[in-house]
């Protein structure tokens, strides 16, 4: 006796084939767009409606933002936003092009802007399917960071991830091609999952597709929050809605045998600056990572992350990957945060993430059908 | 619409005010063990009561009175001390017990005391039971609630959605997240001028609570942890939360006893007071208001202590949690065998 499975949320087509690229968890975020998308619209004829929810924004008017906590450290506190078309690696096409002219910045706002439109007609049916997902649903931002940068890496100099240590894109590549577990990437592409463990990181809803740390801006639900007080910084990423608890001042990291998804932070003011250590990372995540690759084991990852206030509404976020057993050289990015007067909701991951069973169902089906193919030949074979 | 939004919410903060009265009478006469008079209540800068630090609140005193304690909310000191003192007895005669190989297909057993960690005394306060009002100290709780309740707990391998929310490594809910446990009893409070943190060690929820100068959310968005809005009442922090969804349960794990698997409504309103009395002990008071699921408002009360050595760790739930495809198989296996047996 089995209960029906629930009908889906009315908010969220139905029937949706997603890209690859963001399969299962990407249906999360869009029930939260759906639903912050009605609310939206709904709030337009219901003036009270409306009106409360402009009060709610107002706790974050600009312009009266104090500069600094009651205990005088510099306020980073509110919900900050990292979208940006700008790249993390600087196009190759692009060499030595550290910063782009405001026409060229155009030009290529507009190419991306034009290669991400879902709304186009002109691939054929199976096209138009993969592409059911529009600008309605996906959040990536419409602009650049304002420095016009290339990338948002800007250490090295090229703008672009660095040379591996020896043996590591080779142990990598190694692991990926035989489908050995730990999965480190955040999306796995294609693969014949023979259990959860054979997914994404982010399919399986352990970390973000742009949570990090360091945080990377991605497809959508590019927000973070932090709270302060005098001891503690919390930095609530909304993608996973896994929350940071960051301890100020010098207590020691935990000891090397407790490894942890999000790493072990301290932090500490330089300046006005917030400066976040962390380490104790585990072997299941990488030293660094894009959406579909994994660089070498984060167990040996230092990251430092800078937060530094620029002025009421800016926020200038900055990591540095250090890890001379994967990078020959360390990665310095920068990614300019914006205050946001919108608030954040449950990132529900797991509930009703039927992705997951779908995929592990399908390479079952595939299975089934390759053998039935292998039997079919075996069979001709002998009749002969 | 305005207004009857605001009449709304003004009728729910009067009824609010009224059940908290109610709650806190009853207060006083629990706190005579647990208040220092001599203790002065330390201040953030901007001049809040400090809550901060690291709270536990693990205890063998049960949800609901037991039977054979009807019509006493307290304890003697004397039976505090018997009581804790059979629970170490307990507790040594279950770690002295000599392995035993179960059956496949048997009750293969759980967790020892090594895994455990559910406390070892009743409250500092002596209270009977954590529910505090109604004054026989049970919830109020309507018959099919109880019925549907008990249909979920005893079919919980038909379907993932008959079990417990917190085996699910969904969210264990307000209150429920607050609840004793067999683990993990832990929460770390934060302050800032606009925001109250409360991390939760079982599932790594924080809830991150602004202060009530900030509206509630829509009524249209529902959450398993509902929207919270906080305030001070004194020096008494009030946590109000509503918006919940009906998809979550009021507790989860067995220390909830009768009201584990007990349901959520969409009318669910919570009510949380925290008042801090000495350096090592907040009182925790929690009003259930949901009048779908229980015929009158219950409250809870009991200390949080201070375990400033406590160390929060990840609480990973989902990853390598077999547990709850295994239980449905396992039912499946069930189901086959019994269905076998009929058709002979």
């Amino acid at each position: 006796m089995v209960h029906p499975m629930p009908s889906r949320d009315p908010a969220c087509p139905d029937g949706m084939k997603m890209e690859r690229m963001q399969r299962p968890v990407r249906v999360r975020r869009h029930r939260f767009a759906a639903v912050h998308g009605l609310v939206a619209l709904l709030a337009v004829p219901a003036v009270a409606a409306a009106q409360d929810r402009s009060a709610g924004a107002s706790t974050a008017t600009r312009g009266d933002i104090e500069l600094r906590t009651p205990w005088g450290a510099p306020n980073l506190g509110g919900v900050w936003d990292f979208r940006t078309l700008t790249p993390l690696e600087r196009p190759e096409v692009l060499g030595e092009k550290a910063v782009l002219t405001p026409e060229e910045a155009a030009a290529f706002r507009k190419q991306v802007l034009e290669s991400r439109n879902a709304d186009r007609r002109d691939g054929g049916a199976a096209r138009d399917v993969e592409r059911a997902y529009n600008d309605f649903w996906w959040d990536y931002g419409d602009s650049l960071t304002e420095d016009l940068r290339t990338s948002l890496i800007v250490d090295p100099p090229n703008g672009r991830i660095p040379q591996r240590v020896a043996g590591v894109d080779e142990a990598d590549d190694a692991r990926r091609a035989a489908r050995r577990r730990p999965v480190r990437e955040r999306v796995v592409f294609g693969s014949p999952a023979h259990g959860p463990e054979d997914l994404g990181l982010s399919e399986r809803c352990m970390l973000g597709f742009n949570a990090g740390p360091p945080m990377l801006p991605s497809a959508y639900n590019n927000n973070i929050q932090i709270l302060q007080t005098r001891d503690h910084v919390v930095i609530l990423n909304e993608m996973i809605h896994d929350a940071r608890i960051v301890p100020l001042g010098d207590k020691p990291h935990l000891p090397g045998s407790i490894r942890q998804w999000l790493g072990d932070s301290r932090g500490h003011w330089e300046g006005d600056t917030l400066v976040v250590e962390s380490t104790n990372f585990t072997s299941q995540t990488g030293s660094f990572y894009t959406v579909v690759r994994a660089y070498g084991s984060g167990e040996t990852l230092r990251l430092v992350e800078r937060f530094t206030r620029e002025g009421d509404d800016r926020l200038r976020y900055e990591f540095t990957i250090d890890d001379p057993t994967t990078f020959t050289q360390p990665i310095t990015g920068m990614v300019p945060m914006q205050r946001s007067d919108q608030s954040l909701f449950e990132y529900a991951c797991h509930e009703g993430n039927y992705g997951m069973t779908n995929l592990l169902a399908g390479a079952r089906v595939q299975e089934r059908r390759a053998g039935n193919a292998e039997r079919a030949d075996a069979d001709a074979a002998t009749a002969r | 619409m305005h207004r009857l939004i605001n009449r709304r919410f003004v009728a729910i903060a009067a009824l609010a005010a009224v059940f908290a009265l109610a709650g806190a009478t009853g207060a006083d006469a629990q706190l005579e063990r647990v208040i220092d008079p001599d203790w002065t209540l330390p201040r953030t800068a901007d001049g809040q009561p400090d809550l901060q630090g690291l709270w536990g609140n693990k205890t063998i005193t049960p949800m609901e009175r037991p039977a054979d304690l009807e019509g006493r909310a307290f304890l003697t000191d004397e039976e505090i001390a018997q009581r804790n003192r059979q629970r170490a007895l307990d507790e040594a005669a279950r770690d002295a017990a000599p392995a035993r190989r179960y059956e496949a297909g048997g009750n293969v057993g759980g967790y020892g005391s090594y895994w455990l960690d559910a406390g070892d005394t009743v409250l500092s306060t002596g209270q009977t039971s954590l529910i505090v009002d109604p004054p026989d100290g049970r919830a109020p709780v309507r018959q099919w609630a109880l019925r549907n309740k008990a249909y979920n707990l005893a079919h919980n391998g038909n379907h993932y959605r008959n079990m417990s929310v917190w085996d699910r490594c969904l969210s264990r809910g307000v209150p429920g997240s607050m609840l004793p446990a067999g683990y993990n009893n832990a929460y770390r409070f934060l302050q800032t001028p606009d925001h109250f943190v409360i991390q939760h060690e079982m599932i790594h929820d924080a809830r991150i609570i602004p202060f009530r100068d900030q509206p509630f959310v829509d009524d249209n968005i529902r959450q398993w942890m509902g929207d919270a809005r906080a305030h001070w009442e004194g020096d008494t922090l009030v946590v109000e939360t509503k918006n919940f969804h009906n998809r979550g349960w009021i507790a989860s794990s067995g220390a909830g006893a009768r009201l584990k698997g007990i349901a959520v409504s969409k009318a669910l309103h919570v009510v949380e007071r925290f008042r801090r009395v000495s350096e090592n002990t907040i009182i925790w008071t929690v009003t259930i208001e949901d009048p779908n699921v229980y015929t009158r408002p219950w409250t809870i009360q009991m200390p949080l202590t201070a375990e400033p050595e406590y160390d929060i760790f990840e609480y990973a739930c989902h990853e390598g949690n077999y547990a709850v495809p295994n239980a449905l198989s396992g039912q499946r296996v069930i189901d086959a065998r019994a269905a076998a047996t009929e058709n002979q």
